[in-house]
């Protein structure tokens, strides 16, 4: 082969990875575009044929009207204080259990890690009715707490995963030296444990966050006042609300997923270091 | 020898610190999980329709032989495994080629690399939300596309088999990301070594994909294969927001159905026995799945 065909070949397979890859990323990205594009159109402008792919007035109006609406704001610090309660929770219980799995001998170790591994694969949906009546019992219907009760315990499963699997590769010795020097399992796991572990602790918090944040099912039913609404149920009772003003749905949509993104971009390092050590070392 | 001793040192800590650190995980997941299993379970034996109360009693199997001979639920499962193989089929396929191109080493790879995650953080109620709005049969940017090229426009949502096809994309679209993701994270273990000695043995490019790279993805393939059934099995949010299980039932998978069934009718008994069988066809669904690469596994040996 000569040595100006093998350049030509290199510059057209340069290209053709350009062309799959703008493909595959038009795709990905042209639905937040559009919903983005939409939500800075005036109401006129949505019902116009043919539809227009840049708005050809841009106005924050619709943004406005949402805020100014109250009901939004209401709906946006709910679903931040289920999020982050149900995160906090879930990664004390999971990063404690996870570390009790990696490390400790007890009875009846493999069979709990087979019950959780399993609960992984059951769908809040499926559980609605006994959920409902156990919320129900406990009085908490209605309310964060039931509410944030349901999501803490569907996240768990996987993040105990996430944490046994962690631990698990963290190296012994310096707990073992911990504990030489007379320190308790619990104070070696508060000094020692927990700081080394904190990759792994924020992964797992990601993890619950999207998923509390990404929450519909139990927040539909689990809770009846529009007071203590959250943003997915909040939003989907707009379709009813606003008819097909889909400005201002595309700027609920807009102002649900920023939290998601910034929450992603702070920490994106570790999400995708945590997600990807998880598959790999299974 | 360190590792023996190491155990039995681990071993002899105390077990009660364990348990103490476990309780409040077992204490929810059995508040919240395994106590409704249970209770499911045993209302499905039950004859209990909450606003018939008098008739409560227990029946044996006869909410299941009631669930297992209403077609409408054998056409709800018939749809979800459609649904759902079709759907993991494309995640899967499409995750491959997305985690393969992003593994090339070329220059703006890094670039495209920040953005693929995008649909991930969307969430399935604002997805579902603006992909409805793209499909708008009226003023909706896909008929638009599909008009510029001399396509007709189609009411999407309206009809049976686009709006299958129209619920089947949009979780492809949300879960492609993470399938890429995981793939990629696959890919970037396989040694270099294993892939040039195919080069040097004159294999190209489709015949290493196939005979050397698969392969070795194949415990990545499982856990990720696995966690997209599940997921996408139950992708409940997706479907209720955008067809809410129509027009007509055509997008109506189990998990709508079951929703539908118990809060309309409050016949628990068979609500439940109805949630036992659809994590049974779960559990079923993923075993094959398994099976299957574990299938490959064995052929590639011979």
């Amino acid at each position: 082969m000569t040595k100006l065909s093998r350049k030509t070949r290199r510059r057209l397979y340069g290209v053709l990875w350009w062309l799959a890859a703008l493909l595959f990323l038009s795709f990905l990205a042209f639905p937040v575009l559009w919903m983005l594009s939409t939500s800075l159109k005036p109401t006129t402008e949505i019902f116009k044929l043919p539809p227009t792919w840049v708005p050809e007035t841009a106005t924050t109006a619709a943004y406005a009207t949402l805020l100014e609406q109250g009901h939004f704001l209401r709906y946006l610090f709910n679903s931040l204080l289920v999020a982050l309660a149900t995160t906090g929770l879930s990664v004390l219980v999971a990063s404690m259990a996870g570390y009790v799995f990696a490390r400790i001998q007890f009875l009846g170790r493999k069979a709990v890690l087979f019950g959780i591994l399993t609960a992984q694969m059951i769908p809040g949906v499926l559980f609605l009715l006994p959920v409902y009546a156990l919320i129900r019992q406990l009085g908490l219907l209605d309310t964060y707490s039931g509410l944030i009760l349901a999501n803490v315990a569907f996240a768990l499963p996987f993040s105990i995963w996430m944490m046994y699997g962690f631990y698990r590769h963290i190296p012994r010795d310096v707990e073992e030296a911990a504990w030489v020097d007379g320190a308790g399992t619990l104070r070696t796991y508060f000094r020692v444990v927990l700081p080394m572990a904190r990759p792994g602790l924020v992964s797992c918090a990601i993890f619950c966050f999207l998923t509390a944040w990404d929450e519909f099912v139990f927040a539909l039913t689990l809770i009846n006042s529009d007071e203590l609404r959250t943003l997915p149920v909040g939003l989907f009772s707009f379709i009813g609300q606003f008819g097909i003003e889909w400005n201002y749905l595309m700027a609920g949509a807009v102002l649900v997923t920023l939290p998601a993104m910034v929450f992603f971009i702070l920490f994106q390092k570790h999400v995708l270091e945590g997600y990807s050590s998880g598959a790999v070392k299974g | 020898m360190r590792p023996r001793k190491s155990t039995t040192f681990w071993r002899n800590r105390n077990n009660g610190t364990a348990y103490a650190l476990l309780a409040p995980a077992l204490l929810i997941l059995g508040l919240v999980i395994l106590y409704p299993l249970l209770n499911t379970l045993w209302q499905s034996l039950q004859h209990h329709v909450l606003t018939r109360p008098y008739q409560d009693g227990f029946v044996g199997l006869d909410n299941y032989a009631q669930a297992i001979a209403d077609a409408e639920v054998r056409e709800a499962a018939w749809r979800t495994v459609l649904f759902t193989v079709c759907a993991v089929g494309a995640k899967l396929a499409l995750g491959m080629l997305g985690a393969l191109l992003l593994n090339v080493k070329m220059r703006g790879a890094a670039w495209v690399r920040s953005f693929y995650m995008l649909p991930w953080l969307v969430p399935s109620v604002v997805a579902a939300l603006v992909w409805r709005w793209i499909f708008n049969d009226q003023f909706g940017i896909a008929n638009e596309m599909l008009q510029r090229v001399g396509g007709p426009a189609i009411n999407w949502l309206g009809q049976d088999v686009t709006a299958m096809f129209a619920v089947i994309l949009v979780d492809v679209w949300r879960g492609l990301p993470l399938m890429t993701l995981l793939l990629l994270a696959g890919l970037s273990t396989i040694p270099r070594e294993t892939i040039e000695a195919a080069m040097i043995d004159g294999s190209n490019a489709w015949q290493r994909f196939w005979r050397v790279v698969l392969p070795q993805l194949r415990t990545v393939l499982i856990m990720a294969g696995t966690l997209s059934l599940i997921g996408t099995f139950n992708s409940f949010n997706i479907i209720w927001v955008m067809t809410g299980g129509g027009p007509a039932h055509a997008t109506d998978i189990l998990v709508t159905h079951v929703f539908r069934t118990a809060f309309q009718g409050f016949d628990f008994g068979y609500a439940s026995a109805l949630a036992i069988l659809i994590l049974l066809l779960i559990t079923l669904l993923t075993a094959l799945y398994r099976r299957l690469l574990e299938r490959r596994e064995a052929t590639d040996l011979d």
